[in-house]
């Protein structure tokens, strides 16, 4: 189930007159690997390089083929469509509705393919929310801790058991047990359920255990532990 | 309106009054609104009674009411000029006790009734007035007589395009005696209608409609009597001014509308640019997490429909409150309405609202569609 990643010349530039590169990728592989950490200083263009294999992009410079098909020759409609259907995502600020309840937070995702929410995932939800010992009740999400806040959006990245999860930072409001909790239980799912996890990360904890490392500086990877990328890269 | 205007000014050829507004006069001639309006002296009473080239002068006087008819006193030569020299049905009053109504009236030749003093507008003020009167006749107060006053209705008016077709006429002489004033004839002469009048039993009125025999009779009048005791004028002179007066106010309805229409399309507008700032981080993570374009499409639709519906409902509300407001105020100085309904332009004009709002609910959401995912996911 795990899918292949290819970005081909990607180059990612901001507007305006002095627009500059932000990230800016040659080649990059990910081939039967299912784990990938990416690290970098801040402002080196990690969550810039999630968002634009998540296909959040409107449109941009080069390839990111997942599968063989480049993300970026979809129409836009279709593109949403991808990511509802093989995406599960942790925005680095989380990027929970405030308007809505923590269940419905989780249950977001769902509400795309039926109108009403189906029973089962509800009783997900809920299974989700005790296994991040989320409180459902009688809270208001501006009010939560940036803790109870990432256990909400990594519960909703779960809900449809999307077989890519993009995690931006996902320990990186917990505490010890509670991001070590979570990692296992990120590392746990993706394994069982055959999923690509690419993750990005400053947590030594986390570095330590997945194998697979990208270093960006920049805007440019300037380490990369794939097998893959040296080959290509010295092509 | 204009049929109004057209009928005052023709029906009432010469209007005099004590010195004071002419426009006051008109009202209480033509639409029987008699405010507080002063008396002519008896001696200019008398000297215009006694004017050559008139077929008739006609002193009115104002004071009571049956149900909301206004109760009018006046002399028969005034009710058939009026009537067009021909009463729809019946005859002419020719005793005391008799009334003649105004085409539009309620009730039958034939009919008895007992009017209450006062006027026939404010209600407070009638029970106030009522209870005053039978405290009057526990004492004995014999003047007072016109509780008991019992009128037969024998005749009916043609329309006048006037209040008076909302009137009850009877003879002044009933109407001076009901409130216990000389009543216009010596006391051999007591059961006498009409012209001529005793002048020492004569009692003053508040205004005398005047109908010259010539043109040049009309402008002697005319002029002879606005000085500084009496006021005199041709109703054309006023009626110009007073239309003049309607149709600004109109105008300055019509104008609020547009401007209150102008305020619920801006409001509408700041309204679809707030939700744009409150809302388009939520909808761009709707679109990160995969949204199909028609459930963003609903739920920015819904939002702005909602919008539009809150900003058109309380625009109406608004509008209508203030014109209604206007109109109020304008119908309690001179009984016309210049609002009656909704008009075909105020109703193109909501529509106007509704369809540039419902453009703006069809494109805004595709607008909002066109923005960058990433950008707005920053704001957060
Ligand atoms: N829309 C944008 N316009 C201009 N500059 C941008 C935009 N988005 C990102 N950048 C810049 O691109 C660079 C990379 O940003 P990015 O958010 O990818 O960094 P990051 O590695 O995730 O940092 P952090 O660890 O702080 O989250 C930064 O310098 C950022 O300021
Ligand atoms: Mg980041």
């Amino acid at each position: 189930m795990s899918k292949s990643l290819e970005i081909q010349n990607l180059k990612i530039n901001t507007f305006g007159i002095n627009g500059q590169t932000i990230l800016d990728v040659p080649y990059f592989n990910l081939e039967g690997e299912r784990e990938l950490v990416i690290s970098g200083a801040s402002g080196s263009g990690k969550t810039t390089f999630l968002y634009a294999i998540a296909g959040l992009f409107l449109k941009l410079n080069g390839k990111v083929s997942w599968n063989r098909s480049n993300l970026y020759n979809l129409a836009s409609v279709e593109r949403d469509k991808w990511r509802s259907q093989n995406l599960g995502m942790i925005f680095q600020n989380f990027q929970l509705l405030d308007e809505l309840s923590v269940l419905d937070n989780i249950l977001v995702p769902t509400g795309f393919d039926s109108f009403f929410c189906p029973k089962d995932m509800i009783y997900k939800a809920e299974k989700l929310a005790d296994e991040f010992s989320i409180s459902i009740h009688n809270s208001t999400i501006a009010h939560m801790s940036r803790g109870e806040k990432q256990r909400i959006a990594l519960a909703r990245a779960l809900i449809k058991d999307a077989p890519i999860i993009l995690a931006d930072e996902p320990t990186a409001s917990l505490d010890e047990a509670n991001a070590r909790n979570i990692l296992e239980h990120l590392r746990k799912i993706s394994e069982e359920g055959d999923k690509t996890l690419i993750i990005v990360s400053h947590d030594p904890a986390v570095m330590e255990q997945i194998d697979n490392k990208l270093l960006l500086e920049h805007g440019k990877i300037i380490k990369n532990t794939l097998p893959t990328i040296s080959n290509v890269g010295a092509a | 309106m204009r049929q109004t205007s057209a009928a005052v000014t023709n029906q009432f050829d010469v209007i005099i009054g004590a010195s004071g507004s002419k426009t006051d006069l008109l009202l209480a001639t033509a639409f029987l609104q008699s405010k507080s309006l002063n008396l002519i002296p008896t001696e200019q009473m008398i000297d215009i009674l006694a004017e050559d080239g008139l077929d008739f002068a006609a002193p009115i006087a104002f004071g009571d009411s049956y149900k909301s008819s206004p109760i009018i006193g006046t002399i028969a030569p005034f009710i058939n000029h009026l009537s067009k020299d021909k009463l729809l049905e019946g005859k002419i009053f020719t005793t005391h006790e008799h009334a003649v109504i105004g085409a539009n009236v309620k009730l039958k030749v034939g009919d008895v009734i007992t009017p209450t003093h006062g006027e026939a507008m404010p209600e407070d003020e009638h029970h106030d007035e009522d209870e005053d009167e039978e405290h009057h006749e526990d004492e004995g107060a014999h003047n007072h007589e016109h509780v008991g006053s019992e009128l037969t209705i024998v005749g009916r008016m043609q329309a006048t395009a006037t209040a008076w077709d909302n009137a009850i006429i009877i003879p002044i002489e009933m109407m001076w005696e009901i409130h216990g004033l000389a009543n216009g004839h010596s006391e051999a002469n007591e059961e006498n209608i009409g012209l001529p009048f005793d002048n020492e039993y004569l009692t003053e009125a508040s205004v005398m409609v005047l109908k010259p025999k010539s043109i040049a009779a009309a402008y002697r009048l005319r002029s002879e009597y606005d000085e500084h005791q009496t006021t005199a004028f041709f109703p054309a002179e006023i009626m110009a001014e007073f239309y003049m007066l309607m149709g600004d106010a109109r105008q300055i309805l019509t104008l609020m509308g547009y401007i209150v229409e102008a305020l619920v399309i801006i409001s509408i507008l700041i309204g679809i640019s707030i939700m744009f700032q409150l809302f388009s981080r939520q909808f761009a993570i709707l679109r990160a997490l995969g949204a199909p374009r028609l459930y963003i499409y609903l739920a920015i639709w819904g939002y702005i429909m909602s919008i539009v519906v809150v900003g058109i409902i309380s625009g109406l509300l608004l509008a209508y409150g203030t014109s209604f407001l206007i109109n109020d105020y304008i119908q309690s100085r001179v009984n016309i309405s210049i609002v009656t309904s909704l008009s075909a332009a105020e109703i193109w004009m909501m529509l106007m609202a509704l369809i540039i709002a419902a453009i703006l609910a069809f494109f805004a959401p595709l607008a909002m569609m066109q923005q960058s995912i990433t950008k707005q996911l920053a704001r957060g």
